[in-house]
């Protein structure tokens, strides 16, 4: 054991005070301290000091109790009055950039619309005139665009219709500029692409590849929901909540419904960036141009179902589900969650199973409706999802078709899918997880996409009819739901039941 | 309740999670008020303008330190602000004095009376004589029982600057210490 110097005995006193010392550096100065006065003086003086300091000032504080009353009520006045002030700095520079071209659209938009009811009979019948006023605005963090960083593409896959891969074509985000696609119509036709998917020019393009026009008709939700739209069936004052993944929270589609964005704790590294799904069931649910429902406010909540063991955890869904309920008990009650859209569904073996389906019977106890893809299970209502060739009309029935993904297993005397409610699925464009202006074009799609669709049309009943439950509205649906043709097998067969979002609001306003 | 399900409330204006924040805070945020400005009154607005600065700031937590040191981070922004404008307050008064030939203030502190260690009182005052940046690690750590660590978290300081700086705080306060003594 090496003797310190009385500089280094000093010094080692005063980490002794302030961190601490290791083992060695104690007993080297406990010995350095027996046999030197000096350092020893220096000690006992710096342990005086130190005493009277605790002492000194900690007694100061004991004398003098605090006397606040009423600090957390003050502090929730400031909270409420720093939400309003903050909306409305935030409202008010919006108008006035945007005050001439709003009036013009709100001219424009008043104008449609009286022209649209000297056309169509429905008008909502219990939708209020004005609305109940909402302060509630939460974006807890803005997760950053992705980025598919995919750059120049070789050549573009060739698609295999005895294949069951998904998204054998995909294009997002690829630069196919220098690529020669005169001959790729086949494969084209069933590519998924995105805004940053840069096309060759028009003369190394198939003729009848038009991919705006197809991204256009995905941005439709189709089956006669934009004709509801233009007779204010909007869902306008209904809140729609979704627990999904990381969220572009500034996607023009959804940017301005959006009342809340919360994170769960397991959005953690690897998460934390915008993922695909998010964007893309919140603009189906409530985009101004694709949802269904565009001005339903939307009160979102993100996390994952992947624990640290890769193995899939509901412990997070259940949480979220009990978070919303909580939001919603500080709603005012025209501003109401009705419906919650959860793009996933849970099996007993799985962690969380118990917990996720018991929040669902609180959340359904409390007026919400729950569309996941365990609809059948927890409310026994069955759906399937729908198909659609690019370029056919959306609004039209008969464009309708199985689904890609099981289109194969597809009979039309198949006992399982008798009573199964069918919601578009596929070929539907929606916010890119991109950008905040970007938009995507899935060619095949999945239940993930049919969910927020469903709630979306919920949020629709909800706003004609409060007094709506998950039972009457799926009944309703049913009954309304309309039956088309389609070939199969060279026969002409009937194809149903496809939900009708037309005739079940008129059934509602009707009084069924 | 966890920190992060509270915070969480607390943003969404939930009266019971404010409740619980101040319930949890208030007794610390004064003691480090009153440590700071040493001054019962002033501490207690100090108080209400800390919280109001935490609600405001909410959103800036990360969770990278514990909440309680995020909390003393924000309070003692806002009790440095005060101690500025009493400075900026004192030289104006100071120089109203000169000009009108005013009354010196009152000394209203109460605590004088109440104290009878004179060690204490002296060992106080040597503290208050102390420059900023050398009191608030000496409050910090004897008042408040920090470690440096946490002090060098709530300062924005490296943790080497903290010892530095304690290490020159309990100098000079000995040297104030032993010329009260010596003048008395």
């Amino acid at each position: 054991m090496t003797t310190p110097s009385h500089k280094q005995a000093q010094r080692w006193l005063e980490l002794a005070a302030d961190v601490g010392l290791s083992a060695s550096e104690r007993a080297a100065l406990d010995a350095h301290l027996r046999g030197c006065a000096m350092c020893y003086a220096y000690s006992a003086e710096l342990q005086s000091l130190e005493t009277g300091l605790r002492r000194a000032l900690r007694t100061r504080l004991n004398i003098y109790p605090s006397r606040s009353t009423m600090l957390a009520r003050k502090l929730h006045s400031h909270l409420r009055r720093a939400t309003f002030m903050k909306r409305f700095f935030r409202t008010s520079s919006a108008v006035i950039g945007l005050a001439g071209a709003i009036a013009s659209l709100a001219v424009l938009v008043i104008l449609f619309r009286e022209l649209s009811r000297d056309r169509t009979p429905l008008v909502p019948v219990t939708a209020t005139p004005t609305l109940t006023p909402l302060t509630f605005h939460k974006i807890d963090r803005e997760p950053a665009p992705l980025n598919f960083r995919r750059g120049a593409a070789t050549g573009v896959s060739t698609y295999d219709p005895n294949s069951d891969q998904p998204w054998q074509v995909d294009l997002r985000s690829y630069d196919l500029s220098f690529l020669d696609l005169s001959d790729a119509l086949d494969d084209l036709m069933h590519a998924t692409f995105d805004s940053q998917t840069t096309w060759p020019p028009a003369e190394r393009m198939p003729s009848d590849f038009d991919w705006q026009r197809i991204m256009g008709l995905g941005k439709n939700p189709g089956l006669g929901v934009h004709s509801l739209h233009e007779q204010g069936f909007t869902g306008r004052g209904v809140g729609l909540a979704i627990i999904d993944q990381t969220l572009l929270v500034n996607h023009q589609e959804y940017a301005d419904q959006l009342r809340l964005y919360e994170e769960a704790e397991n959005i953690t590294e690897g998460w934390l960036v915008t993922q695909m799904h998010g964007p893309a069931v919140a603009s189906i649910a409530v985009g101004k141009t694709v949802g269904v429902a565009p001005e339903a406010d939307l009160y979102y909540i993100a996390t994952n179902v992947v624990g640290a063991d890769n193995k899939r955890d509901f412990t997070y869904v259940a949480r979220s589900i009990h978070r919303i309920l909580e939001v919603n008990q500080q709603l005012p009650a025209g501003r109401k969650i009705r419906v919650i859209s959860i793009s996933v569904g849970w099996s007993p073996e799985e962690t969380g199973y118990t917990e996720v389906t018991e929040a669902v019977e609180e959340a359904n106890a409390a007026g919400i409706f729950v569309v996941s893809s365990n609809l059948e299970e927890t409310y026994n209502f069955k759906f399937h999802g729908l198909g659609r060739a690019p370029l056919a009309d959306p609004d039209a029935f008969e464009s309708y078709v199985p689904g890609s993904f099981w289109a194969k297993s597809y009979s039309p005397d198949a006992a399982w899918l008798q009573e199964r409610l069918l919601i578009p699925m596929d070929s539907r464009t929606t916010a890119s997880p991109t950008g905040p202006n970007d938009y995507v074009f899935y060619r095949e799609g999945g239940w993930s996409w049919s969910i927020p669709y469903i709630a979306g049309v919920y949020a629709l009943v909800a706003q004609v009819d409060p007094a709506i439950t998950p039972d009457r509205f799926w009944a309703l649906a049913l009954e309304t739901s309309r039956t088309t043709k389609i070939e199969y097998s060279r026969q002409t067969v009937s194809f149903g039941p496809i939900l009708d979002p037309a005739a079940l609001i008129k059934a509602l306003q009707q009084g069924h | 309740m966890d920190t992060a399900h509270l915070l969480t409330r607390c943003r969404t204006g939930d009266s019971l999670a404010l409740e619980e924040l101040v319930e949890t805070y208030q007794p610390l945020l004064y003691r480090l008020a009153l440590s700071v400005l040493d001054n019962p009154a002033e501490a207690e607005d100090a108080v209400q303008d800390g919280f109001i600065a935490i609600i405001d700031s909410l959103d800036t937590y990360r969770g990278e330190a514990a909440l309680t040191t995020w909390v003393y981070a924000v309070a003692l922004n806002v009790c440095r602000k005060r101690l500025r404008k009493r400075i900026a307050r004192k030289r104006l008064m100071q120089t109203l004095q000169w000009l009108l030939r005013l009354p010196e203030e009152a000394n209203a502190d109460p605590e004088e009376a109440a104290v009878h260690n004179e060690y204490d009182a002296a060992l106080r005052r040597a503290v208050r004589a102390l420059d900023e940046k050398h009191r608030l690690p000496i409050l910090l750590h004897y008042a408040h029982g920090l470690t440096v660590i946490e002090i060098a978290q709530i300062l924005g300081i490296p943790q080497g600057t903290v010892l530095s700086r304690l290490h020159t705080a309990r100098k000079r306060l000995k040297g104030i210490l032993v010329g009260k003594v010596e003048t008395q």
